[in-house]
């Protein structure tokens, strides 16, 4: 039943709170009980574009199988070397240079090598096919990952929420100032999401309720709720003289003033906690470098996650166009991908400028973890049921082909993955390798959504191999 | 979507006119599916039913359904399995496909006639669509007849339909890249006589369409859903879902914000008592215009301004008149364009389009703008020209004869024109493929400049419209090609002698010198380097030196220097010769000696054994090209689907898209595993038509020879280091292998075997054939959904305007403008 205007004021006044909302609050506040099975899991994926490099993530002391065994020098894709399956703990081991940001979560840290994700197309990104695992780099065909899970765990007013620098793959690097879409994410076939680009879109977005009076607040609630109403009786009218698919499709539409009026709902139910958790709104917010734009997207995110907006993150921290101006690079990524041992503008050669722009990342995601670390959460932390993934929708090179996707995760998801590893499985079609599709039914399962054996487009040339179910080195 | 079609009332009526034999074989066929149609349409999945008699079995079958609340007994489907599907089964496929070790891993023997899993479903689809679209049995082994393979195709949608999966996999075919399967000896054997028409539909407005709605610096909020190499625009597939409508709601606030800060809501600023009713009146009808686009009615009048004064009295005039603004934004017209057939019912029960909707849909077919930008349809509308058939065959006539051509080289009066031949050739993704920088150095390709490629070949495409006669053929086979050249000879003989009178002067170096000067002092801050500023202009100096040097050299040679042309409104900026390289031509920088002779007068004549049409252009090439070499299985796949209406089913999941590396061979022998029986199923139809394009290489360039070195590595320098291997007679060559094949033009004076890509479109040019395909698809692109069985007396229509006027493209425009299918909703 749709809501009336009145109705829906009811439940919008800050005063007064919808008994649907007492769910979502239950929620959040389950961190106040010790049972585990009570408390959130959340997820946050950050998918870099140009690949990550796997031969500079393996720990220092163990066999490299990325890189050449006479010269030192980083195998190609579908060159890494043949090796059995690696299961060690990180404790005994340094973390690579990469991760050194990291040090301090060594026993929350798992680094995945070697899972496959092959047979759909993308030169240099795999596009929704990254988390979807379906042919479909242009195109959504299949709910995403990101999307899935969130579904399943959000309780706040967002199933997920992502940000990017901008939508397209091959973009120049100029900021995008509002929407765009990064081709990752999609609730189902031709059902893209759009990412923020702006920092300070998202704020006002998320955190609206924080900078507002109260008063103010509830006036534009009201005139969104008058609004949503009119429209609501408007297509209601063109509606009559629809039939059959018109009909379906036009739902959609009238259904989204159903469904933008709940998050407004739920942001209402959420107004104390976001007044808790925002970060402070500030000019940083409209700084353009790379790096500026990715803290402040990482410091949003965050903060959404900790006042119970979502509990599904996907971020986008660049894409090939962008240049990394502050790092002295003129070259834009998809340049540095191309460059290897050639120099890049500030000398550094192709590989160095690709290691240095992935600890960027890191030294973000480390300054997530600790805020996240920060918050109390059952007998634990809140990141302690948060699972940060850092991939990348191209694989583990500039040229994706997918053969070997390294994954970094930090966090945990209530003691269900086994974490503090390093876990490298044998080359791609030999006996003990595993896809990325058993990495993604691991998350599934991790998460309480483990009805399925097998995760996305099937590989036949494995057929030899067992690709069903999660990955059982990871799974505690 | 679950279908509950036990409640229908009208079964009864339905089934008592599909039982009556007459309305059997002239009615347009009709299929209960969805509870909220009274019937559906089913020539959309006529192509399922290749044997017209069992329509109506199929059609009862269905009733049955409805009867038993959605499920039949097995005993009571009309195909059964044991008597005629197992039959063919066992002559054509078993021998291959039974027990352990069949075929690909398909024991079709084994395989239950159970259609309620996936897999088993999926597999069944995947049997049929191997026999209906003629890739099994393999091409030595006995054919089946057309009507034994019926019967497979009818049991396997029986089944579909049972166990209630027909609905998804029929909508999958409203997308565009299954346009083709819909039969195309069927379309045009003249066998239908249904009367053609198009579903009543909803069309959310195009992201093209948005751009120009005068919203300022606001994004688009839409986005495509089709593939991008196929046509883009299908009402069907246009969602406007929640994501939608949010960005719908940040575009409004962007919109308002800017209008806020320019001042324009200032009387609603004060306080709500002073605002009376005619000025909220006069502003609801100002801001309906401009976002909706037309005045509004009565009614609407008066909603909107109850609804204006309630948003006032909640959040004050300013936020009330901006909620009330936004309403208009995210109402369902300003989303949709809606074609419901508003006009007179025919006896056929179809429903025309009324004056205004024609208006619109005309215009939204050849513009991005509603029909008040066009003073042709503005008029007719006005004039009341545009209540039948002939009054919109005149329009239409009137547009593609004025303005087909007319317009700025960047902003076309029709500009839905020129985007057609994008997305049906896809030359103007050609920068879409990246190019490594250092390849195109080693590979001597001085500019790798795409934007000039396209522009060349729309120029190309404007010359072949502007002859309109024998259009396809000549827009394939054409080697009157222009390069470097704006597309207007008066404009560039213009330019050219502008250009040579101001080289010519004597004062033209100092004049030079003096610009650069003035430009020193405006732009840059060279007072504390004054050494810098005389290197900038000594260098001007020489470069203008050069430049009065070559341009009396070419006088002496008697060739035209190439003047360059700046942007403006008569042509795209083309700075120099440097890219040319791509068709084989020597290039030259702005102050480099010129080589080539340009010609001033275009289009020139290529040589015709290495040009042939757009699909020999480096435009069409690049974009058909991978990063580092040629594509010829997508450029076959482009031939096969394109030019001949071929079918291809989905690409199998397991596929390896990439090619064994070995620096030994070429390409084409790289790709000769594709030749084993599993690949070469598919691959017969595709690879011989990609493969003659190996007579160019991936930048466009014509070749006929392959080189190797000293260790037998395949060399693709061409760069110094090249020459100077020439010379020491450290390469070898070999002939580029181009052959390649026709197969399937349906055609045994077009199919046979061809030396290279120039032969292969000369023998498909003028083909039936390929005629057809583009017709399909020029049909599609207008009517923004796939063809229908029923269309075809439209597409048969369409063929006879164009070929009994030449081979003109403006009368098929017009037939199809004008036809049915355009003009009727059902």
């Amino acid at each position: 039943m749709l809501m009336t205007r009145r109705r829906a004021l009811q439940n919008l006044s800050i005063g007064g709170m919808s008994v649907a909302m007492a769910s979502c609050l239950r929620s959040i506040h389950a961190h106040g009980l010790a049972e585990e099975q009570t408390l959130p899991k959340r997820f946050v994926f950050v998918v870099k574009s140009s690949g990550i490099d796997k031969y500079n993530l393996v720990p220092p002391g163990l066999g490299n199988h990325f890189i050449h065994p006479d010269d030192g020098k980083k195998l190609g894709n579908r060159g890494r070397l043949q090796g059995p399956l690696v299961n060690v703990s990180l404790a005994d081991h340094q973390l690579p240079e990469k991760l050194a940001s990291l040090e301090s979560f060594k026993d929350r840290l798992t680094i995945l090598q070697s899972l496959s994700g092959v047979g759909f197309r993308g030169n240099h990104t795999k596009g929704f096919g990254t988390l979807s695992l379906h042919d479909s780099e242009t195109v959504a065909v299949a709910p995403t990952l990101d999307c899935l899970l969130g579904r399943h765990l959000s309780t706040g007013p967002y199933p997920m929420y992502g940000m990017a620098m901008n939508g397209r793959l091959l973009g120049n690097d100029k900021a995008e100032d509002s929407y765009c879409y990064p081709n990752l994410s999609a609730y189902g076939a031709a059902k893209p999401v759009a990412y923020q680009a702006s920092p300070r879109k998202a704020f006002l977005e998320l955190f609206g309720a924080a900078v507002t009076s109260p008063a103010e607040l509830n006036k534009k609630l009201a005139l969104n709720g008058n609004l949503m109403d009119f429209l609501n009786a408007d297509a209601k009218r063109v509606e009559k003289q629809l039939s059959g698919e018109d009909r379906e499709r036009f739902d959609l539409y009238l259904n989204s003033f159903q469904s933008l009026q709940k998050i407004e709902q739920k942001k209402v139910a959420l107004r104390e906690r976001i007044q808790q958790h925002a970060p402070e709104l500030t000019d940083r917010y409209d700084e353009t470098t790379p790096s500026a734009r990715i803290d402040s997207h990482f410091e949003i995110a965050s903060a959404a996650l900790i006042s119970g907006l979502t509990n599904v993150v996907t971020l986008r921290p660049d894409t090939l166009g962008v240049k990394y101006t502050e790092l002295g690079l003129s070259d834009h990524v998809h340049g540095l991908g191309h460059l290897a041992e050639n120099r890049a503008s500030n000398g550094w050669t192709g590989h160095q400028a690709r290691m240095e722009i992935e600890k960027l990342h890191i030294r973000a995601i480390a300054t997530m973890a600790e805020k996240l670390e920060s918050i109390p959460e059952g007998d634990g932390t809140m990141l302690d049921n948060t699972m940060i993934v850092y991939m990348s929708c191209s694989s583990g090179d500039h040229h994706c082909e997918g053969y070997d996707w390294p994954f970094v995760l930090l966090g945990g998801l209530g003691n269900k993955l086994n974490m503090g590893r390093y876990i490298e499985y044998p080359k791609y079609g030999t006996e003990g390798h595993r896809t990325v599709g058993n990495l993604y039914l691991s998350f599934l399962e991790a998460a309480g959504l483990n009805q399925q054996v097998t995760f996305g487009q099937p590989d036949s040339n494995l057929n030899h191999l067992d690709t069903n179910g999660p990955l059982h080195e990871l799974m505690a | 979507m679950k279908t509950n079609l036990a409640s229908h009332s009208a079964i009864s009526l339905f089934t008592d006119r599909q039982r009556d034999p007459v309305f059997a074989k002239t009615a347009p066929r009709w299929f209960l599916l969805t509870p909220g149609d009274l019937c559906y349409p089913v020539d959309l999945m006529d192509y399922l039913f290749p044997n017209p008699r069992n329509i109506t079995t199929l059609v009862l079958f269905c009733c049955v359904l409805l009867v038993n609340q959605g499920f039949a007994q097995e005993s009571q489907r009309p195909f059964n399995f044991q008597s005629t599907v197992k039959p063919f089964l066992t002559a054509h496929c078993y021998d291959c496909h039974s027990g352990e070790g069949a075929e690909g891993d398909l024991d079709i023997e084994g395989l239950a006639a159970d259609f309620s899993s996936d897999g088993n479903a999926n597999r069944w689809l995947d049997v049929m669509h191997a026999v209906k679209f003629g890739d099994m049995p393999p091409p030595d082994e006995t054919q089946p007849h057309s009507k034994e393979k019926a019967k497979l195709v009818d049991w396997v949608f029986q089944e579909m339909v049972a166990a209630g999966r027909f609905e998804a996999y029929r909508k999958k075919l409203l997308s565009p890249e299954f346009g083709n399967w819909v039969d195309h000896e069927t379309l045009f054997s003249g066998e239908i006589n249904t009367p053609p028409y198009s579903p009543a539909r909803l069309w959310r407005f195009s992201p093209e369409i948005f751009a120009n709605k005068g919203f300022g610096n606001a994004k688009s909020p839409y986005t495509y859903v089709t593939p991008e190499n196929e046509i883009r625009d299908y009402g069907a597939l246009s969602i406007a879902d929640q994501s939608t409508v949010q960005m719908a709601i940040i575009v409004a606030d962007s919109f308002l914000g800017e209008r806020e800060k320019r001042g324009e809501f200032q009387e609603f600023g004060q306080d709500p008592e002073q605002l009376k009713v005619p000025q909220l009146q006069n502003r609801i009808r100002r801001e309906f215009k401009r976002v909706i686009g037309r005045d509004p009615n009565e009614t609407e009048q008066k909603k909107y301004l109850t609804f204006l004064q309630q948003n006032i009295q909640i959040g004050g005039p300013l936020d009330g008149l901006k909620t009330t603004i936004k309403a208009m934004f995210l109402s369902p017209e300003s989303i949709y364009r809606m074609e419901f057939g508003l006009g007179e019912v025919d006896e056929h029960g179809r429903r025309m389009l009324s004056p205004d909707e024609l208006a619109y849909s005309l215009a939204y077919a050849l513009t991005d703008h509603g029909p008040e930008r066009n003073e042709y349809i503005y008029d007719a509308l006005q004039q009341g020209k545009l209540q039948t058939k002939e009054d919109v065959a005149v329009l239409v006539r009137q547009l593609v004869d004025e303005q087909l051509l007319s317009g700025t080289w960047s902003r076309k009066d029709l500009p839905r024109i020129p985007r057609f031949f994008h997305e049906y050739f896809g030359f103007h993704r050609a920068g879409t493929v990246f190019k490594d920088p250092e390849r195109q150095r080693q590979e001597k390709i001085r500019q790798w400049n795409t934007d000039m490629l396209i522009f060349d070949a729309s120029l190309l495409i404007e010359h072949v419209l502007r002859k309109d006669q024998d259009f396809i053929a000549n827009l394939l086979t054409t080697n009157e090609f222009f390069i470097a050249h704006p597309g207007h000879n008066e404009y560039a003989r213009e330019r050219y002698e502008e250009r040579l009178a101001e080289v010519t002067d004597p004062g033209f170096i100092d004049a030079q010198v003096a610009k650069r000067q003035e430009q020193i002092e405006r732009d840059f801050n060279f007072k504390e380097m004054p050494e810098k500023a005389q290197q900038a202009l000594e260098s001007t100096r020489k470069e203008a030196g050069r430049t009065v040097a070559n341009f009396r050299k070419a006088l002496e040679q008697g060739i035209y220097s190439h003047p360059g042309f700046p942007f403006t409104q008569k042509s795209r900026g083309i700075g120099d010769l440097l890219y040319i390289g791509p068709y084989n031509l020597p290039s030259s920088g702005r102050i480099d000696e010129q080589i080539w002779p340009w010609p001033l007068e275009q289009p020139i004549t290529m040589p015709p054994k290495q040009r042939a049409g757009l699909l020999t252009h480096p435009a069409w090439l690049a974009a058909h090209s991978l990063n580092e070499d040629n594509d010829p299985i997508h450029r076959g796949i482009w031939v096969y689907t394109r030019l001949l209406a071929g079918v291809l089913g989905d690409v199998p999941p397991d596929v390896d898209a990439s090619v064994p590396t070995d620096p030994h061979l070429t390409l084409r022998e790289r790709m000769e595993p594709l030749r084993a029986d599993r690949c070469w199923k598919c691959h017969r139809k595709i690879n011989p038509l990609g493969e003659p394009f190996e007579v160019f290489d991936d930048w466009g360039r014509h070749r006929l020879h392959h080189y190797f070195d000293e260790n037998n590595h395949i060399y693709l320098r061409r760069d110094g280091e090249f020459d100077r291997k020439l010379r020491e007679d450290k390469l070898t060559t070999r002939p580029v292998d181009a052959t390649g094949a026709i197969r399937f033009s349906g055609d045994p004076e077009v199919d046979g075997e061809v030396n290279d890509a120039v032969e292969m479109i000369h023998r498909l040019a003028h083909s039936d054939r390929v005629r057809q395909s583009f017709i399909r698809h020029l049909f599609r692109y207008f009517m923004g959904r796939n063809e229908m069985l029923s269309d075809s007396k439209t597409l048969i229509d369409a063929e006879r305007a164009y070929l009994e006027n030449g081979g003109s493209f403006k009368s098929l425009v017009v037939s199809l403008l004008s036809s049915d299918s355009f003009i009727y909703r059902r």
